[in-house]
């Protein structure tokens, strides 16, 4: 159970920094139509690496360097390929899910360091 | 077909691609040059590679699969008390092999070993052994070996990734080393040819022909590139003692007891010896469990290996399991067999090299790996097919788009690579289909029957890659597309008409084994459905002997669209 927590949580940094690393190109912005208010800003480049570098950390520090790093990679993967499918096919669910997945990286972690 | 056509074919083929004056010479730059080298390599055994891949990467489940293939054998007996089952053990060892130099027992210590078991080398039949050497599972409440039908499982599927079934030792390691090589040098020119790996990160522009494939394969590379890397690079070190023989002949001479010593000083324990002939009891095992145990902790005991057990000088070694680290390989306890004393403490890596060798093996094969991780690693082996046969079908897609502009015929070497990319990319697949349907069709008393499994297998995928050969190939996409979408999805169905074990059986017990496995086939099933019916919606409007005629945009559409 507490593997599935960090297992979550590691998807949900990765979807959450991927999503927002694709949001802050120009290129993938003109996808979204009329919401690209925040699209395109270069904060959003920020946040994203930033969710990534906190998710290792966060990773390493659960699981060592050895299955931490295995399992980043992996996580990653998964979530990159959801975020080109959503981007190519249903761009604004990308928008939706990637601010869900910022809101909650930071709240699931909480939950699995007080847990 | 005449000997004249196909010289010619061949000829063609070699110009389509070789360094050909079409593409521009490649004497254009550096990035050329690379773009080429990507191409032929990544070609040229493009076929094998994805057979490496993809059956390498079922094999991440295969002691799962060999429980499915073994429907008679009970739910996992993980966690019985250890000193118990070693005495069980050791009880059915000095009926089916008195006399042995070696008995081994495996604990059911975790995924890898559900069952305990035991196997023995150099029994004597005079003093009633049932065969020089075996392999038992046995049933570790009752003692008495499981009774099973014989399937090759999970296992064989795993271990053709490298040894290819057919073929001898020596060959596979050739053919699958060079298909290494070539893989590893196609990722390390595909990274470079790739102009806008960052810029590019989330693009895939679907319906756009060969464009498309092209971000589908870039997209299925770039993604998961540090397990491709990885999965590649190790999987050059595991054969690092084949492939570089030199280096351990020039340390330690080149025949074959000379590189037998060198295994033995790099994988044994230090400290085994020749037995003295005399006889002495085997000492009791629970003392040395609870030192075992002790230093490791309950149930991590992986399989206790007994040389020469009734020998004044036996040695019993302790295997630590591996599920705590990535490297391949734990610690190992070394005692007296005799007086049960502790000789040696062995630690996983017994230097730098090795342990650096363990690290990548260790990677390579995800022991180590919990459920999550372990779809993740079958996730990313899924990519590295998909990227295989993504590159294999843009190499086709590409030659046929220029071929319509120019209005010509497709010359031999295009159909050959569609033909093969079809029989191979669907027609694999349908092959480990087969494989699970021989398994629950053979009956389970036939002589060879394992090996019929895997013979059956092979002749499917025959049966395809002929198919492919007779239809027109868009035809051959939807009709073999079909055929997997059936063949996988009606499994669980099947299983369920030849066992007792199916799916609704196995929710009500919990027996995740089993319902991962049905509900993994059915999603491959209902996948390969799904792509069949987008392909034959894309399907060209005139399609006549394999050449597509161009009928507005549909002709950009190629087959196999939507894998």
């Amino acid at each position: 159970m507490e593997s599935m927590l960090s297992s979550l949580t590691e998807w949900v940094l990765g979807f959450g920094g991927m999503g927002s690393l694709c949001l802050s190109m120009k290129s993938h912005a003109r996808q979204i139509g009329n919401l690209n208010h925040w699209t395109g800003w270069p904060g959003l480049k920020w946040l994203g690496w930033s969710l990534l570098a906190f998710s290792i950390a966060i990773v390493v520090g659960v699981r060592g360097w050895g299955p931490g790093l295995v399992s980043f990679f992996g996580m990653l993967s998964a979530a990159t390929l959801l975020v080109i499918a959503l981007i190519t096919y249903r761009p604004r669910w990308l928008v939706y899910a990637s601010l869900a997945c910022v809101a909650a990286g930071p709240i699931l972690t909480g939950f699995y360091v007080l847990l | 077909m005449t000997l004249t056509s196909v010289g010619k074919g061949i000829s063609d083929f070699l110009r389509a691609g070789g360094p050909p004056k079409a593409d521009g010479p490649p004497a254009g730059g550096f990035r050329q040059a690379m773009s080429w080298l990507h191409t032929w390599v990544g070609l040229t055994l493009g076929w094998v590679l994805f057979f490496i891949f993809l059956t390498g990467t079922v094999g991440y489940f295969d002691t799962e699969i060999d429980r499915w293939m073994q429907p008679e054998l009970p739910q996992a007996q993980i966690g019985l008390d250890s000193t118990d089952t070693a005495e069980v053990l050791l009880d059915r060892l000095r009926v089916e092999a008195p006399g042995a130099d070696r008995w081994f027992l495996t604990l059911p210590a975790g995924r890898h070993q559900p069952y305990p078991g035991i196997f023995w080398q150099g029994a004597s039949i005079k003093a009633g052994a049932s065969a020089t050497s075996g392999e038992l599972p046995v049933n570790g409440n009752t003692g008495e070996p499981f009774v099973a039908r014989d399937t090759g499982g999970g296992q064989w599927l795993y271990q053709m990734h490298w040894r290819l079934h057919y073929l001898s030792r020596t060959q596979a390691d050739i053919i699958v080393g060079f298909a290494t090589m070539f893989m590893l040098v196609a990722l390390i020119t595909g990274i470079i040819v790739h102009k806008k790996i960052f810029r590019d990160f989330f693009t895939f522009r679907p319906g756009k022909g060969q464009r498309s494939w092209l971000d589908a394969h870039n997209v299925l590379s770039v993604v998961a590139l540090p397990f491709h890397l990885m999965i590649t690079y190790s999987g050059l070190i595991f054969m690092g003692f084949s492939y570089m023989p030199l280096i351990v002949a020039a340390h330690y001479g080149v025949d074959d007891e000379a590189r037998q010593q060198f295994i033995s000083e790099v994988f044994d324990p230090p400290g085994l010896v020749a037995p003295t002939g005399e006889s002495a009891p085997l000492v009791p095992l629970d003392d040395l469990i609870a030192v075992a145990e002790e230093r490791w902790g309950e149930h991590r005991i992986r399989s206790i290996d007994i040389r020469h057990p009734g020998d004044s000088n036996a040695r019993i070694i302790f295997y630590e399991n591996i599920e705590r680290r990535v490297s391949s390989g734990g610690e190992r306890l070394m005692f007296d067999g005799v007086s049960g004393k502790l000789l040696h403490r062995v630690p996983p890596a017994t230097s730098a090299a090795k342990g650096a060798r363990d690290l990548f093996v260790g990677l390579h094969e995800g022991l180590f790996a919990p459920p999550v991780l372990r779809w993740l690693f079958f996730f990313s082996g899924l990519l590295g097919s998909g990227m295989i046969a993504t590159g294999l079908v843009l190499w086709a897609v590409k030659r046929r788009q220029r071929m319509e502009k120019t209005h010509s015929l497709p010359h031999l070497g295009l159909r050959l690579v569609e033909k093969l990319n079809v029989g191979t990319v669907v027609g694999l697949p349908i092959g480990i289909a087969a494989y699970f349907w021989a398994n629950r069709l053979l009956p389970v008393a036939s002589v060879g029957r394992a090996d019929w499994e895997v013979n059956l297998m092979f002749l499917a995928w025959l049966m395809m890659l002929v198919h492919a050969a007779c239809r027109p190939n868009h035809r051959a996409w939807i009709e073999q597309l079909a055929i997997a979408g059936f063949a996988f999805g009606s499994l669980p169905l099947l299983n369920l008409l030849t066992t007792d074990r199916h799916l609704w059986h196995s929710l009500a017990v919990n027996d995740w084994v089993f319902v991962g496995f049905d509900l993994t086939v059915l999603t491959v099933g209902l996948m390969s459905g799904w792509a069949a019916w987008r392909v034959w919606q894309k399907r060209p409007l005139i399609d006549a002997g394999g050449i597509s005629i161009k009928q507005g945009k549909s002709a950009q559409q190629l087959p196999g669209e939507q894998l």
